[in-house]
Order: structure tokens, then sequence, then C-alpha cells
């Protein structure tokens, strides 16, 4: 085969003859199986991985696969920055943006008038033991006081006034925030994803529930214990029988970075969203969005913010980093505003009795230290007494038991017990 | 090729892609044997183009071009599996089939195809390849080098270095062993 047509005619008959061998019998019915797990690509896949292509795209002798590849890699990159620019630029806008007084149903050019105060003594303390002296937040399950304190959420015994008991989640010392039914002290997990729950008797985790995203603050209404985020807009339900989330609830925009409220009642759980100015009711029934109420004086709000219920009528009382604050009453029915006060000093604590909302009142007038208990009137939303709290600000006030309970700031922290007479409009 | 079928391949009908491919993996199994010269590595080759084919059947622009599309890419199977194979730690020294000639065949002949047998699996997978597509295939040298997916010019100095360096490789078998010490040179 030395010859070049000998050779190429020797070469072709080998390879002819060589070739003759079939395929195992099984080579089709693998790639039948492999290829009935899997679906075909996209074209745009398919032209990017280059080998799904009937034909090479070629521009003359050169590949531009490569090229096309970097230059999409590099368009991708652009888009990114520039949307990583967008978002900053967008989170970096600033969150207070306060209403002029014509965005607000009511004038709100001054702010109310006080009433002289009247003095308010305590009648009884209870010591909480608290080297700094911090105990945050109240609640109640209908025999028992729970306030969380550095220490742990403690359980006072109205009756006698004294500590009989506590929970102690691994996050004390952050501001957790909680809710408590019978028998049981729900905590959310400060830096996880969850919610423990505590057997209010022994104080012992009887189960960890895991919830969507971290949670920012809970409640329990409508016979479930209700979840919710800043960052995501959602709220989750919790079915106390079987310790699950049942359901996650949309309510607002995600990566909202403004302070939610919460207010709760047997048959409604509403949230206020100070993004959009406005107040949804979720329907526990079925777990949606049923109704959604303007309250125009959210949309300024730059510190916390408090919803409450009672009687039809929706108050928000939202706070702004000006130090002054707003509250409102919005009639639910009809989802009208009924009036907005403007208040000088930051707001807290609402209390609903009969005959008015009582508020506690911080840093009214020149002095920040000063604080006041106020009354408003539910109808007008005028400001009709005002007590002077010798003690100082409380950092929550409840009406619970038959008291009116306080939590002290101070080297030695305590509770305060008011007689429940006290938040009681003096005829002037 | 039957258009209707690759239409219907490319809308994820698999039993359409399974006829379309059934009548073809005859001639692909034979080509990757060739090429690969184990039947092992053949039938990975095969089955490696074959789902690849289905997974990219949609960038498939010319339905009529199915054919011609499938046995680039079982070329193409061929070179990632030779790849693979170069890559083992163990070398595998696999038996050299020089297959049965279709006729009786002298002593003389059959020396030759063990000869180039053997010259043959020393050439590279890309030799290797054009030689087949030029010389089993039959294919035009448009259709060489768009199965091979290179441009005509590399086809032909490809397939020109790969004839000389089978010869030479024909020609060094050709020369007589030396002993020395013991070990075959």
């Amino acid at each position: 085969v030395t010859d070049r047509d000998d050779f190429d005619r020797f070469l072709h008959d080998w390879l002819t003859e060589d070739a003759t061998r079939r395929p195992p019998s099984g080579l089709m019915d693998d790639v039948s199986t492999a290829i009935r797990s899997r679906r075909p690509r996209s074209a745009w896949s398919a032209m990017l991985r280059g080998d799904g292509m009937d034909a090479p795209i070629r521009l003359g002798s050169w590949n531009p696969r490569p090229i096309l590849l970097l230059g999409l890699l590099a368009a991708l990159l652009v888009a990114l920055a520039g949307g990583a620019l967008i978002v900053g630029g967008l989170t970096r806008q600033p969150l207070t943006v306060i209403p002029s007084p014509s965005a607000l149903t009511t004038s709100l050019s001054e702010f109310a008038q006080l009433p002289p105060s009247r003095p308010i003594s305590a009648v009884g303390s209870v010591p909480i033991g608290e080297s700094d002296g911090t105990a945050r937040r109240f609640a109640s399950d209908g025999t028992s006081l729970w306030v969380s304190a550095n220490a742990g959420i403690l359980r006072i015994d109205p009756a006698t006034a004294t500590v009989i008991g506590r929970v102690t989640p691994p996050a004390t010392g952050s501001a957790f925030d909680f809710a408590v039914t019978p028998g049981s002290v729900w905590v959310v997990d400060a830096d996880q994803a969850s919610v423990t729950r505590y057997d209010a008797k022994s104080g012992r985790s009887i189960a960890v529930i895991r919830v969507p995203t971290v949670a920012t603050w809970i409640t329990s209404a409508a016979g479930a214990i209700w979840v919710g985020t800043l960052s995501e807009g959602t709220i989750s339900r919790i079915d106390p029988a079987t310790d699950k989330v049942v359901a996650t609830v949309r309510v607002t925009d995600p990566h909202s970075s403004r302070p939610l409220a919460v207010a709760g009642e047997d048959s409604q759980v509403w949230i206020g969203l100070p993004p959009g100015g406005q107040v949804v009711r979720v329907d526990p029934a079925s777990n949606t969005v049923a109704a959604t109420v303007p309250v125009p004086a959210l949309v300024g709000a730059t510190g916390s913010t408090y919803l409450l219920i009672s009687s039809g009528t929706l108050y928000a009382l939202v706070n702004n980093s000006q130090g002054w604050s707003t509250v409102t009453a919005v009639d639910i029915a009809s989802s009208s505003t009924l009036w907005t006060t403007r208040l000088d000093g930051l707001v807290s604590s609402p209390i609903v009795r009969p005959d008015a909302l009582w508020i506690e009142l911080l840093g009214a007038g020149s002095s920040p230290a000063t604080a006041s208990i106020v009354a408003m009137d539910p109808a007008s939303g005028r400001v009709i007494d005002a007590l002077g709290d010798a003690s100082g600000p409380a950092s929550d006030l409840t009406d619970a038991l038959g008291s009116i309970w306080a939590t002290r700031f101070g080297p030695q922290g305590r509770l305060d017990q008011f007689p429940s007479a006290a938040l009681t409009v003096s005829a002037r | 090729v039957d258009r209707e079928l690759v239409i219907r391949a490319q809308a994820g009908d698999a039993d359409a892609f399974t006829s379309l491919v059934a009548s073809a993996v005859d001639g692909l199994y034979s080509t990757s044997r060739l090429i690969l010269r184990r039947d092992d590595e053949a039938e990975d080759a095969v089955q490696d183009a074959l789902l690849r084919a289905w997974l990219g059947i949609r960038g498939l622009r010319d339905p009529d071009r199915f054919e011609a599309w499938l046995r680039r890419l079982t070329v193409h199977s061929c070179y990632r599996t030779a790849s693979r194979g170069r890559s083992r730690r163990v070398v595998e020294v696999a038996p050299i089939d020089v297959g049965e000639p279709s006729v009786p065949d002298r002593a003389e002949n059959l020396a030759a195809r063990d000869q180039l047998e053997r010259g043959f699996r020393r050439l590279p997978v890309d030799q290797r390849a054009v030689l087949v597509v030029h010389h089993f295939l039959d294919l035009s040298d448009a259709d060489a080098s768009d199965m091979l997916g290179i441009p005509i010019g590399t086809m032909k100095s490809r397939l020109h270095r790969a004839t000389a360096a089978l010869r030479a490789a024909l020609d060094a078998d050709d020369r007589e062993p030396v002993l020395v010490g013991g070990r075959t040179l």
C-alpha cells in the first residue's frame, strides 16, 4: 500500500469492513429512558451551549460564541450593577416623609393644648430586681400579668404584687416581643426564624415553631398566634393546637423598612402600614386581607406606631423623629377619619376606657423628661384631662386585672400599681 | 429526515425523537467505534450525543439538517469521550479487534490490517475523526468540515496530516524490532 490511491482504497475498505458491528441492543433503551426524564432546553440555552445548534455561529473562520458569552456576561454584570445602584439609591432616600398639615384631615398647625395636670400616686410597687431597671412591655393572660425585662419574661401575681415565675428565652436582654395565652408564653426568637412556646407554669420550652422569616412582632388574636416581619411584609398564623404555621398572608410589599403596628381582636387582626398610609384588616376566617382603611397620618411615621381597636373605632398613634406625634381615630365601618390630633411629645401605651382614650405622653412641653398620662375625648380628639406622674415616664402602661400598671425606667427596675379609678376623667 | 418528526421532537415529543434517532443509531455507533476503537467508549459517545441532541433540539434552526447535526454532535461526543479516556489514571489496554473481513483474505492482507489498526490507534482522536469522516462516510469537503465543526481549509490540512501520520505509523511498524538488553524498542 505504498501508492496513495492504493492506500486510500485500502483504508476505505478497512474502515467499511470494520464498521459492520451493530450497537448493543440496550443502547436505544437507555437513551429512551434518559430522554423521558428530561425536557429539551430552550432555544436560547441551546444556542449558548453551542452544541445544540445545527451550525455554529461563525464570522469567516472566527467563532464568536465565546465573545458572545462574554458580552452577555458583561451585560449581566452591568445590569446587576445598575440594579444595585437603583436599589441603593432608593434605600438611601430619606424614610422621613412628614406630611404637611394640609395632607391630613384635621388642621395640625398647632399642638393640642393640655389642661393642667393632676397628680397621680402609686398604691403599690413590684421590684423586679433588674440591675438596669428596664422592664419593657406588658401582657396579660387573664390571671397573671407578664412583663418583659432583661432577666426574661416575668410573671406577676396581681394579688400579692410579687414575681411568681419567669420564662427565660436565650435572647434575654434583646428587645424580643412576646404574647401570652392561657398556660403559654410565645416568644419571638430574635435571631432565628422561629417562635418558642413556653409553658407558663414551669417556664420550660415546649415547642419551637419555624416561621418563614425572622419575626419582629407577635400577638394573640382570634384564637391564633400571629407573627410578622418588617422585611417581608407578611404575617404568619400559628395554630396553637398543632404548633404549626397554617397560613402566611402578604399584607404589603416586601422589603418595607417601616415599622408595622398590629392590633388584634377576637375576630380580626389589624396591621398598620406606614409606607402606604393605610391599615389592613386580615380576616382570620379566610386568612386574607379583607379590608383596607386609609390613615394618612401613618405616612409620616418615623417612630414607633401603635394601633388600638375599640367599639368600631381604630386609633392610630404615630410618632415622628422630630419629637411630636399624632393620634388619629378612624371609623372602621365608613373608613373615614374622625379626627387627628397633634401632640407635642411622643405617645405610647393607649388604653381605652369608657370616657376617654388614655395615652402615655413623654416629653410634653419644653422638658423632655416630663411625662403625662393624657385623656382624649373619643368624639373630638381634644385632650380633656392630664395626670402628672411624679415617678417619671413609663415604658409601658396597661390596664389589667383591676389595676393600672406602669413599668419604670431607672436604676432599680420596678412596676408601679395604680388604682383602676385613677384613669377616670375629672370634671373641670 | 421526516420534518414533522423533528418539529414534534422540538415540541418535546420523546416518541418522535426516538423514532428519529432509531434509524440513525447504527451509523452513529459505527462512526464512534471507528474513531474511538473501543466498543464501550463508542456506546458512551453515542448515548451522550443523543442525550445532548434531545436537550438541544430546540436550537436546531433547520429541521432538514437534523441528520448532519446529529453526526456533528456524535463526533464532538467522541472527542469528549476520548479526552476522558486519556485522563484515566490506569491505562486500559483493550484487545485489538481487527474485525472479520467480509471476504476470505490472504495472510498478508491480515497483517496489513493489523498494521493499520496499530497505526490508527496511535493517531490523535481529531485525526482519526477526519479520516473516518473522509474515507468511511464519504462526505463532501463542505459536509465533512461542517460535521467536524472546523473550516474546510483546516479540515483538508488535518486530513493531510492524519494520512501522513498514519503512513508514517505503518512505516514505523514495518521496521524490524531491535533487541537491546532484553527489551524490544
